[in-house]
């Protein structure tokens, strides 16, 4: 009793002995470091969707409209003064942003969608709910406090407003990836898009770490729930992952265009045939397994409304 | 009010987060020190913790548990950090800090000195748990939540390290009564 007494007593003196001042340098070096690291919004990130063309077509006829806006509204110098440019103080020229398609950009709660370029239904009141661009088309019910901040054809996200520390999202249009170093959206060849074969992907992937394949039902539709993450000796990673990252999905776009992947995540997927459209329930939590055993609890009497309309 | 500090910080607000540094950095900082025993190490792996703070930030479920959860952070990027030095240093011999020789008067230097040694043998994750234990109070089971293991194992491994400092302590006593060292 004395002994451990005494060695307690020496340990704490020595432990608090030492430096306790920060250094004030860390405040600096960390100020600059996080102005250029992006937080990772868990109902985001990592995900890999560069805009396509259409899109980047319209942000290019949007710039060029704003330009001669601009030009129009400059003053003009008199003629064979040279270039046109502003006075001192002038106001510069009214630079409208492009508009995008009818996307409410709900803020209540402080989100907004996902991408402005997409509609969402925002903050959901209590009740039944059917997604507007995603398809399958789906119906589900929520209590308080749920919100939707994408719907896409193929892709629907819901949170719980409350605890945002999830990233949940329903996807179709899905394919098996072939990872390479950037981790861009690339297609594996050879392999089939059913749930056998996701799941012989899953299970088989050396760089994954996943659970035994458990049966489900989501509306009357057969699947798997598989819970991976990425295994210990994995060394593969992604730009700005944070160590070893394994790409899990992609799309079946001519060309793939979307790639997501996970590094020290939890990751919960259900893998599901819709009438032979294979549409995967993601879910990504924090590191912590009882994260993703409680996400998964309070996300489940929600997809237990789940009824899909039938493809096509 | 640091409650605020960390909501801005999840949405984003980078001034908020550096308010949260100053507010925390001398514990945190501390703490790194205390697991890595080195002041530059101390301070990489704290400015390593913090940036995965505010990137991860987002993710944290309740703000109120913001200290327990940076606290978790600090403690993975030092175990991992440590772990890298022990296989780089595993046949240096180590020697005292100089800012440990001061004296004392409950631990004299040569105690000090077998107690620094006998910490360093031990594993970062034991190094860890004494540093939870004994300078931030932690219990058992808040150091399982912290380290992701169960309350059972931190209590076999706090038990394993209390009498690996325990032996240095004895050894390092026997060795030099014969005259010898164990560096």
């Amino acid at each position: 009793m004395n002994e451990r007494s005494d060695i307690d007593r020496l340990l704490r003196h020595w432990i608090d002995d030492g430096p306790s001042t920060m250094p004030d340098r860390v405040i600096d070096v960390v100020a600059d470091r996080i102005s250029t690291q992006r937080q990772r919004r868990p109902w985001r990130q990592p995900w890999s969707e560069p805009m396509n063309l259409i899109l980047k077509g319209a942000a290019a006829a949007a710039a060029v409209i704003v330009l001669i806006a601009a030009w129009n509204l400059m003053p003009r110098a008199p003629d064979g003064a040279g270039s046109p440019s502003a006075s001192p103080g002038e106001s510069p020229a009214p630079t409208t942003a492009p508009s995008s398609s009818a996307s409410p950009s709900p803020t209540a709660g402080g989100f907004a969608c996902d991408d402005p370029a997409f509609s969402c239904a925002g903050v959901l009141a209590p009740g039944d709910h059917t997604t507007i661009a995603f398809r399958p088309a789906l119906t589900f019910t929520v209590a308080t406090g749920w919100v939707n901040t994408l719907d896409r054809e193929r892709a629907l996200t819901l949170h719980d407003n409350e605890s945002p520390g999830h990233f949940f999202q329903i996807m179709s249009q899905v394919a098996i990836p072939e990872q390479n170093e950037e981790c861009s959206a690339a297609r594996r060849a050879g392999v089939g898009n059913s749930v056998a074969d996701w799941q012989a992907f899953l299970v088989g992937h050396s760089g994954l770490t996943a659970s035994s394949p458990q049966a489900i039902d989501v509306g009357g539709h057969e699947g798997i729930r598989i819970d991976v993450r990425v295994a210990d000796d994995w060394t593969g990673s992604c730009p700005g992952s944070l160590g070893p990252a394994v790409v899990l999905i992609t799309d079946s776009g001519e060309p793939p265009s979307r790639a997501r992947w996970i590094d020290d995540q939890r990751t919960t997927l259900r893998i599901v045939d819709v009438a032979g459209e294979t549409v995967i329930l993601y879910l990504e939590t924090s590191p912590s397994p009882a994260d993703l055993a409680a996400v998964n609890a309070e996300l489940q009497p929600v997809i237990d409304t789940f009824r899909f309309a039938p493809p096509g | 009010m640091d409650r605020d500090l960390v909501v801005a910080a999840q949405h984003g607000d980078q001034a908020a987060f550096v308010d949260l540094v100053r507010l925390r950095g001398d514990r945190l900082f501390a703490v790194a020190y205390r697991i890595l025993r080195d002041v530059d190490r101390a301070e990489d792996a704290l400015q390593d913790a913090l940036v995965i703070a505010w990137r991860d930030l987002p993710s944290l479920r309740d703000p109120d548990r913001f200290d327990a959860w940076v606290h978790r952070l600090l403690a993975h990027v030092c175990i991992a950090d440590a772990g890298r030095e022990r296989r780089r240093i595993a046949n240096l011999r180590v020697l005292p800090p100089d800012d440990l020789a001061a004296p004392d008067e409950l631990l004299s230097v040569a105690e000090r000195d077998r107690l620094d040694r006998g910490f360093r043998r031990l594993t970062p994750e034991e190094r860890t748990i004494l540093v939870l234990r004994y300078y931030l109070g932690y219990e058992p089971t808040e150091i399982a939540e912290a380290l992701g293991v169960s309350a059972g194992t931190i209590r076999s491994r706090l038990h394993h390290a209390h009498r690996a400092m325990r032996a240095a302590l004895d050894a390092e006593a026997r060795a030099a009564a014969v005259g010898g060292t164990s560096a």
